[in-house]
């Protein structure tokens, strides 16, 4: 080589090996700098998208590092398309966070075609919340109780929005663990939407998240006569008024087959909008991730801003998240037998 | 009393004059500046935009976060009409009705008049649906209440009647139209039991088949349908948009007159868009036709439209605007949204810490915030069309470049707008396959808004019609609301049969002074239109198949509206093929369509350029998919200047320079909107 090329030649030959020697860069060094991307798989504006992006500034200062957390919407078939995202597409490098139901876990479970990933492979983060389902009917029937309504025997319209909802799956379930004659009236458009309904008599009540129902339907609860809603199941103990004394569905559910069938699909309750991440991400990032979630939801600042929302906040962390989802998977064939009707495809 | 002051006082809380006023109305000039541009720019669709706002709103008091909502939502009605008249590309979803008379007005020259009659009918129907807003409120309880899902789906067969009216004549491919509108509103999930519809998992293959489940986005059609058919026009045309130039009667003042002149049309039409506004899950999308059928049904010589008629503009400008101001009706009284810009509005209301219902009309708790809204909606408008009238005639000037200068940015907001509805790739493929379609069915005169009717209406007929079926039985077919509509489509179909056969007995006056444009039809040969009907007729062979074999077997009640709706539309589509082949056979071999006058030379150039166009379109997608929109945009666009468009390098860097720094500097780095990295780059990474 010519002489004058020599020295720049080995100056860049020896940068290259310096920079290609790995340096002892801690995973905490990681996130400094980078951005995370949550990706949220329904449609800005709800529920879920509120609690992605409120999460989403708060969470950043509790990872070390300090990393700027950008929110976008994949949205698609109710969110599937950002789960099977999160599963195929995304890089599991730890800067990737999937938002999406938890209903797929169930899904998988009782053999759905459409679920094409192992939901016990993703990392799971943690979850905002939980939900507590219940069920109301409006005063117009004449019926104020579970009891008043077994012992009327008569068909009760509920309203849903379409299939894979607590409204369209918690009626059926309870005809088949209760013997209650409930007829689901589905493809109504919105929470709202039913909640009109009800008010023409067009349908007698619904099941859905009590969370929603306290907060949407708070003029309802109040009203006097024909107009008010009366609840009368709730999946777990709440603290509210017109709560506190219902009767919990496991207490009222008597068949051992009929209670584990509910359990299983009541796992899907106990942790909403969860936090992903792609098979693969390395152990310690998503540690860190499950720290700075965890810190976040103690927050003072987070906590004020989703109470300022009326955002529902139960931390549920990713252990426990792991439990519940190795739990549903490993559903009793009984179980996957009675819960079948929730299925609307061929199975696998 | 406390109405009158909670009205007075909700105008005194937005303008400066208080110190809080003065940060809400601040707040509403930076809502009006953000949703100026969201409705200009389809890229920027006002649901994503909002919400990219919500955050901001968190540390406002309620008056200033929806001053500076609502101040952004109610503009983009009005400034989504210029996009739309301009380049025929639809600046929203609610303004893709201007297009229809609106761009071959921009084309005879009368992009001003155009433009002027736009904005002040925006206005006009702005502050007519403030004022429903104001006064509907404490009567909207009832109003609703009193609309139930069997008479909901009465009132959607009711505006799938007004097809007719859009048909421009043939009656018959108006309705086919419609019908391959509603067929396709079919495709996806089931409302009911969630089977999936027409979704090609067999050829697609599972993954990619999900994303048919939501079925198809009505932006991507309307873009395809309408703005692809454009550009192909323009660059065929080889000129500027204007073909022709006209003095004053062009320009924007003279649009201003037109809304005066039109006074009662525009009342009209502000009244059904905010009607159409108040029933709930219904809003601009649907108000835009429902008002340009309208239109054309009370107007005089009918065939004026779809050709540049001004009333085709003053119809939907106004009804687009009053039915935000409907939707907020609904919005407010219910917490029902009829739409994904009002939802967001809502989780706005819960964010607030507000529960709309009665709370909204209460004078103790929220009234005066309810009027700040009516306010808002009408000072809102007044300064966006204020401002805007000071550069209009300038904005018309546009339409005076030659199209090679534009294609490429035009071709750039098809694919944005396409993109940003869902944020997902499939969608700009759907702008290709209907752009294609879009532009067959100009060539052989068929009606596009009747498919767009039909795609809206088609969901809310079925989810109605299951909900009225499984709540009533078949009793709901005897409640009087149900008996009151179905009397008045039977009247409406007998009053459209009346008018055609009215029209076919009298002699097309041909009015002096409208100069139709000459038809070069590239697919002259009398043989394709048959052919286009034939595909017609397979498709819904196919759609039948699909339904008895496939969906049938899976869930009974998910067959029931493919095939009550197949059934008939198969019947049309041969119908219409008989007929097209009857036309053919009778006109001799070789002698050219009616109204084709170019010469054959003429005609080879045109079908060279036709050809060119489709490739470039093609190209600047298949460079989008591969590279990704950021290396795309510039190297797409400087190819297209340099080599289509023949342009001098300088010119071609600079411009492609420049839709680069806009593409980038706003949608990438100031708005971080999720464009995926290029297909190719994805690969090549997978083995660097």
């Amino acid at each position: 080589m010519k002489a004058k090329l020599w020295l720049p030649v080995a100056a860049v030959v020896g940068f290259a090996f310096t920079v290609s020697v790995p340096t002892q860069s801690s995973a905490d060094d990681f996130y400094k700098g980078k951005t995370i991307r949550f990706v949220v798989g329904l449609a800005p504006g709800g529920g879920f998208d509120l609690a992605a992006r409120t999460m989403a500034r708060h969470m950043g200062k509790h990872i070390p590092g300090n990393p700027t957390i950008v929110v976008e919407n994949m949205t698609g078939a109710g969110s599937l398309i950002a789960a099977n995202y999160t599963y195929y597409s995304a890089k599991p490098d730890g800067l990737f966070v999937g938002i999406w139901i938890s209903g797929f876990v169930l899904r998988q479970a009782l053999g759905d075609k459409a679920i094409r990933f192992d939901t016990r492979n993703f990392g799971w983060i943690g979850a905002p919340t939980k939900a507590t389902p219940s069920c109301s009917i409006m005063a117009h029937t004449g019926l104020k109780s579970l009891k008043d309504i077994l012992a009327a025997n008569r068909e009760l319209k509920m309203g849903s929005i379409g299939p894979g909802t607590t409204y369209d799956d918690l009626p059926q379930l309870l005809n088949l663990t209760l013997g209650t004659r409930f007829k689901v009236i589905s493809g109504y458009e919105g929470t709202s939407t039913i909640l009109v309904a009800m008010r023409r008599k067009e349908v007698d009540g619904a099941c859905w998240g009590w969370e929603s129902v306290r907060a949407t339907a708070r003029p309802m609860l109040d009203a006097q006569g024909d107009d008010k809603l009366i609840p009368f199941l709730i999946h777990r103990r709440e603290p509210d008024l017109e709560v506190k004394d219902l009767p919990l569905v496991t207490d009222v559910i008597k068949s051992a087959d009929h209670l584990s069938a509910y359990k299983t699909w009541g796992g899907t309750q106990e942790f909403q909008r969860p936090f992903t991440v792609p098979p693969g991400t390395p152990k310690e990032r998503l540690e860190l991730l499950r720290k700075g979630f965890a810190a976040a939801m103690k927050d003072p600042e987070f906590i004020a801003e989703a109470e300022k929302s009326k955002l529902e906040t139960t931390y549920v962390s990713g252990e426990e998240i792991e439990k519940y989802v190795g739990d549903i998977i490993a559903i009793t064939p009984k179980a996957k037998e009675l819960l079948s009707f929730l299925m609307t495809q061929p199975k696998k | 009393m406390e109405y009158i002051d909670a009205f007075y006082g909700g105008l005194i809380k937005i303008l400066p004059f208080t110190s809080q006023g003065q940060q809400a109305f601040f707040f509403m000039l930076v809502g009006i500046f953000i949703g100026f541009w969201v409705g200009i720019l389809p890229g920027l669709g006002g649901a994503a935009t909002l919400a990219l706002m919500l955050p901001f709103i968190y540390k406002m008091d309620p008056t200033s976060a929806f001053a500076f909502l609502l101040g952004s939502n109610s503009v983009t009605a009005t400034t989504g009409d210029i996009t739309s008249i301009l380049f025929g590309v639809p600046g929203e979803g609610t303004t893709a009705s201007t297009i229809v008379d609106g761009h071959p007005m921009a084309k005879k020259g009368e992009a001003g008049r155009a433009l002027g009659a736009a904005l002040m009918s925006s206005l006009v129907g702005a502050i007519f649906g403030a004022f429903v807003l104001a006064l509907a409120i404490p009567i909207a309880s009832p109003l609703v209440l009193s609309i139930g899902s069997p008479e909901f789906f009465m009132l959607a067969l009711l505006g799938i009647t007004f097809v007719g009216s859009l048909s421009g004549g043939n009656i018959v491919k108006g309705l086919m139209a419609g019908g391959l509108g509603l067929m396709i509103s079919t495709i996806g999930l089931d409302p009911i039991r969630g089977v999936p519809r027409f979704t090609f998992e067999g050829i697609l293959g599972q993954g990619p088949s999900i994303f048919l489940w939501d079925g198809i986005d009505l932006v991507a059609v309307t873009i395809g349908l309408f703005a692809i058919p454009e550009i192909i026009d323009l660059a065929v045309k080889g000129t500027s948009i204007a073909r022709e130039k006209v003095g004053k009667l062009g320009g924007v003042m003279e649009g201003v007159k037109d809304t005066f002149r039109h006074w009662w049309l525009v009342l009209k039409c502000s009244a059904l868009g905010a009607y159409v506004g108040i029933l709930p899950g219904v809003g601009g999308g649907t108000a835009q036709w429902v008002a340009y059928a309208y239109a054309v049904q009370s107007s005089p010589n009918r065939e004026r439209f779809g050709k540049g008629a001004v009333e085709g503009v003053l119809g939907p400008g106004a009804a687009n605007n009053s039915a935000r101001g409907g939707d907020l009706v609904t919005t407010v009284a219910f917490g029902i949204p009829s739409s994904v810009s009002t939802a967001i509005l809502f989780g706005a209301f819960l964010i607030q810490g507000i529960v709309p219902g009665p709370d909204m009309l209460n004078p103790a708790k929220h009234l005066t915030l309810t009027f700040s809204f009516v306010w808002i909606i009408i000072v809102a408008n007044i300064i966006t069309v204020a401002v805007c009238f000071l550069f209009l005639n300038q904005l018309a000037k546009i339409t005076n470049i030659r199209g090679s200068l534009l294609i490429p940015f035009l071709l750039l907001l098809i694919y944005l707008g396409g993109f940003t509805a869902k944020n997902a790739l499939g969608d700009m493929i759907m702008v290709l396959i209907f752009g294609a379609l879009g532009w067959l069915m100009v060539q052989f005169d068929w009606q596009r808004p009747p498919l767009l009717v039909g795609l809206v209406l088609g969901t809310i007929t079925e989810r109605n019609f299951w909900i009225s079926t499984r709540a009533y039985g078949a009793g709901w077919l005897l409640h009087p609301g149900v008996l009151i509509i179905a009397a008045l489509i039977i009247v409406a179909i007998v009053y459209s049969v009346r008018q055609l056969l009215r029209e076919k007995n009298q002699q097309p006056a041909t009015v002096p002074g409208l100069a139709t444009e000459p038809q070069i039809t590239m697919l002259s040969s009398p043989v394709y239109r048959p052919l286009f009907a034939l595909f017609f007729v397979a498709l819904f062979v196919y759609v039948l198949r699909e339904t008895f074999y496939e969906i049938r077997p899976m869930e009974e009640r998910a067959a029931l509206f493919p095939t009550v709706l197949g059934i008939p539309c198969l019947a049309l589509a041969l119908f219409v093929f008989g007929q097209e082949l009857f036309n053919t056979l009778r006109s001799a071999p070789g002698r050219p369509n009616p109204g084709e006058t170019a010469s054959s030379p003429e005609r080879t150039v045109a079908r060279r350029r036709v050809v060119s166009i489709a490739a470039w379109t093609l190209g600047f997608f298949l460079a989008i998919w591969l590279l990704g929109f950021v290396v795309a945009v510039p190297l797409a666009s400087f190819l297209y200047f340099r080599f289509a468009g023949g342009e001098k390098w300088s010119i071609s860097i600079l411009l492609s320079v420049m839709a680069w720094v806009v593409f980038y500097g706003l949608f990438d780095y100031l708005l971080h909107l999720p464009f995926p990295e290029g297909a190719l780059l994805v690969w090549l990474n997978l083995f660097g």
